[in-house]
């Protein structure tokens, strides 16, 4: 099978995408989850707030995953045969992949937020809301970097 | 509706002997908020008129009961548990609650009956709890001899040799195979002869040892032992064979563990005997404590009690009849308006079908009392910005579905639950709505029905720009809402001046854009004028931020389109995925099955938490701030709360 260059180039943005924004969510993701074990040792009953609480940092991972598949789908890798794009718009989606996986770094920010409201939570329950409202601004910045990619993807006709 | 409840100032003065009665009517009516007297007795005019009044007779032994209550409550629950349910019956299918029919108890009824029936239980119960305890304790002691027994089970020698006799050591221990030549060794150096040593094998290569030494050599032989990896086991007070004296201990665990059943019946009936009396008295005294505690925040006169608190404006008129029936007329009952610097106590009221979304209210905090209720403006907002994010017809029918089970099953009896089930059910109503008419059903696995495809009338994996303009728009309209509440609400105050200053200029801002770009150039420039004063006058150097926060406010809703486009990003590739299987032949139709309904869940429960999540912050954080003032403190009325007690 032969690939053109601007197909690779698109796929190496999906795979930036995927691969940036796993890191990312995994290690915020993780860090909410060290501070979630500590919090149901002492009180087991906890569990609900401190799952979802855990859970904030995740949606970064599923932007890099909805940003790599966009542009699978939209080069034809995914679902059929790899179209003949040229060199531009593969740099394009490459673009796309980067703001995205860039954007994600902010679930780093976001698992240590979280990890504190766990913090928080174990210490006064009423405050459950609020904590998820704290860590939840942090996705701000995420959410405006997929906003980007998806424009660089439908004004490239990648999508 | 759109405001707390209005409260009145309420302040009784009864004569001290009817005072009794007059709070236990305060507490059946629940509608008075007690406030501290003692914060106004420093006042001149006051402070020589009133003292604080007495603190309870009866509260250090209502406490004392309390605890004794719990006490015994405690270990019926320890010998003879109540079933409990698991968590997802609990939440879903819960059997109604416990009822106890009763008549009403209080006072030194109360106080006396509690007294007799803790005497009871305790002379029934005090005897059998100290001898579980001592059972328990020789349990113990003979389990740890049951393990060492087990390490030298085969030994042949009599355990009442062990130990010290006139002019011998007897030590018994264990061994590793390889160490006993080395053992040997160092007892021959360290004794000059003067030793026995016995071994016996046990299977994983570790040997009974048995060492007689001289008396006088036991400190060095030990001392050599040790270092060479031997366990001492300690056994003394045993006889027989370790065979036989384990005979006699499983012989004596069996006698006690009967003994300990035994005992555990008694408990087990005494348990089913008096629990629901002293479940339904701990609720009597936890009545009777807050009576009797509310007291510290009453002030005296010679002999009058004086009362003062909060009420809401509607519930003046039966309270002052129910004191006045309470205490035959002697009593003087006075409601005034709240003043400026009050602390009133915040009642929200909003209709029942709105009711459930305080819930959402009371998460970011409950509005001070002059401030606006911002619950029913919530609703609207917070169900169209959900159905949004979560673009998905099949989607709202699972949150529809899941609600209607909440409501149906834990929210009969927890209000928590309830209001979590209705918030879910409307969700998932408006989602169905906005779904059908985004064609996403699943992603677009429903469009191969017709009638579906008919309904959609927008598609927003295609026409993303115009879902990005929807969102910003949807925006606009809402913090323009927000402007306009805050608008309003201070002219209602009659605060023009921060009417016109406060975020007024946005509101001239727009038409001044619209008139300007649509050629009607002077009237455009007349609104930017009032604009621009409007702005400048209120928050002078600040006034650049305010235009870029409210640049920021509007691009902050194009998340709407994000996560939308997410939701429906996310279904696509479900699709996709599934229908690769699919293509695979008979094991990837099975395969295909799986991903598309787990993937399908995975993207409702992901996206369904983000809707929720992001949907409120859009509230908090872009609507509130234009008009919400936060911090008034929870109305907190002296009340009586029977969950188990059912008053005949």
């Amino acid at each position: 099978m032969e690939l053109s260059m601007g197909v690779v180039l698109a796929i190496i943005g999906a795979a930036i995408s995927m691969g940036v924004a796993a890191i990312s969510a995994g290690v915020g993701v993780g860090l909410a989850g060290v501070a979630g074990a500590g919090v149901i040792s002492e009180d087991p009953k906890k569990f609900g707030p401190v799952l979802v609480l855990q859970a904030l940092p995740q949606t970064q991972g599923i932007y890099g995953f909805l940003g790599a598949v966009l542009i699978l789908i939209g080069v034809g890798v995914l679902g059929g045969a790899a179209k003949e794009i040229p060199l531009g718009m593969g740099y394009a989606a490459l673009g796309g992949g980067i703001v995205i996986g860039l954007s994600s770094f902010t679930a780093i920010a976001q698992g240590a937020i979280a990890a504190s409201g766990m913090g928080a939570v174990a210490k006064r329950a009423e405050t459950f809301g609020q904590a998820v409202v704290l860590a939840v601004m942090a996705e701000t910045f995420a959410i405006f970097g997929l906003l980007i990619a998806i424009l660089i993807f439908v004004g490239t006709k990648v999508m | 509706m759109l405001r707390p409840v209005r409260m009145k100032k309420i302040q009784i003065l009864a004569l001290e002997d009817y005072r009794y009665e007059a709070v236990k009517r305060l507490q059946e009516l629940g509608t008075v908020h007690l406030t501290d007297y003692s914060e106004q007795l420093s006042g001149p005019v006051l402070g020589d008129l009133l003292r604080p009044h007495p603190v309870s007779a009866t509260i250090r032994k209502i406490a004392a009961q309390n605890i004794a209550v719990n006490r015994l409550l405690d270990l019926f629950e320890r010998y003879d548990p109540e079933p409990k349910e698991s968590f997802i019956k609990e939440v879903f299918a819960p059997s109604p609650p416990k009822r106890l029919e009763s008549r009403e108890m209080y006072g030194s009824e109360l106080i006396e009956t509690v007294d007799v029936s803790i005497e009871k239980i305790e002379r029934e119960t005090k005897g059998t709890v100290k001898e579980l305890e001592r059972i328990e304790e020789e349990i113990v002691e003979l389990k740890r001899v049951q393990g060492l027994l087990e390490l030298v089970l085969p030994l042949e020698a009599d355990l009442e040799d062990i130990g010290e006799s006139e002019f011998l050591s007897v030590l018994l221990g264990i061994a590793e195979k390889e160490e006993i030549d080395t053992i040997r060794g160092r007892l021959e150096e360290v004794t000059g002869g003067d030793f026995y040593l016995g071994t016996s094998e046990l299977p994983s290569n570790r040997w009974i040892t048995l060492v007689i030494c001289l008396k006088e050599q036991q400190a060095l032989a030990l001392a050599s032992l040790r270092r060479l990896n031997w366990e001492r086991v300690e056994l003394e007070g045993q006889r027989g064979r370790p065979r036989e004296a384990m005979a006699s201990v499983d012989h004596r665990l069996e006698a006690l563990t009967e003994e300990k059943v035994r005992h555990e019946g008694v408990i087990v009936g005494v348990a089913r005997k008096w629990r629901d009396e002293l479940q339904k008295y701990r609720e009597f005294l936890s009545a009777e404590r807050q009576r009797e505690e509310s007291q510290n925040k009453f002030a005296s006169m010679e002999h009058v009690v004086v009362i003062a608190g909060w009420i809401p404006e509607n519930r003046f008129l039966q309270a002052e009849r129910d004191i006045r029936e309470v205490t035959h007329g002697a009593c003087v009952v006075e409601a005034s308006d709240p003043e400026e610097g009050d602390n009133v106590p915040v009642l929200l009221k909003n209709p029942r079908v709105f009711r459930s979304f305080e819930l959402l209210t009371r998460l970011y905090g409950l509005p001070a009392y002059n401030g606006v209720d911002p619950t029913l403006f919530l609703v609207p907002g917070f169900l169209l910005f959900f159905s949004i994010m979560l673009t998905d017809a099949l989607y709202g029918v699972i949150a529809l579905v899941l609600g209607l089970l909440l409501i149906r099953g834990g929210g009969r009896y927890n209000q928590g639950i309830r209001d979590g089930g209705v918030i879910l059910f409307s969700a998932g109503a408006a989602t169905i709505v906005i779904g059908a008419l985004s064609g996403g059903w699943f992603g677009s696995f429903g469009l191969r029905l017709s009638m579906l495809e008919a309904m959609q009338v927008f598609d927003p994996m295609l026409q993303v720009t115009a879902f990005l303009v929807i969102a910003l728009g949807v925006g606009l309209v809402h913090v323009n809402t927000g402007v306009v509440i805050n608008v309003v609400d201070n002219l209602k105050r009659r605060q023009l001046w921060k009417a016109f200053t406060g975020n007024l200029w946005f509101l001239f801002a727009q038409p001044a854009i619209v008139l300007y770009l649509s050629g009607y150039k002077v009237a455009g420039l007349a609104f930017m004028v009032l604009s621009l004063v409007s702005l400048l006058m209120g928050h002078k150097a600040m006034a650049m931020f305010q235009v870029t926060g409210f640049m920021g406010d509007i691009l902050s809703y194009a998340r709407l389109m994000a996560l939308g486009l997410c939701t429906t990003g996310i279904a696509m590739t479900v699709n996709v995925l599934a229908a690769m299987l699919y293509a695979l032949g008979t094991i990837g139709v099975l395969l295909a099955i799986v991903v598309f309904f787990v993937g399908h869940l995975f993207n409702f429960v992901i996206n369904a938490m983000g809707a929720f999540v992001h949907g409120l912050r859009l509230h908090y954080v872009e609507f509130f701030t234009k008009f919400y003032q936060s911090g008034g403190a929870e109305f907190t009325p002296l009340t009586r709360n029977y969950e188990v007690a059912k008053i005949t």
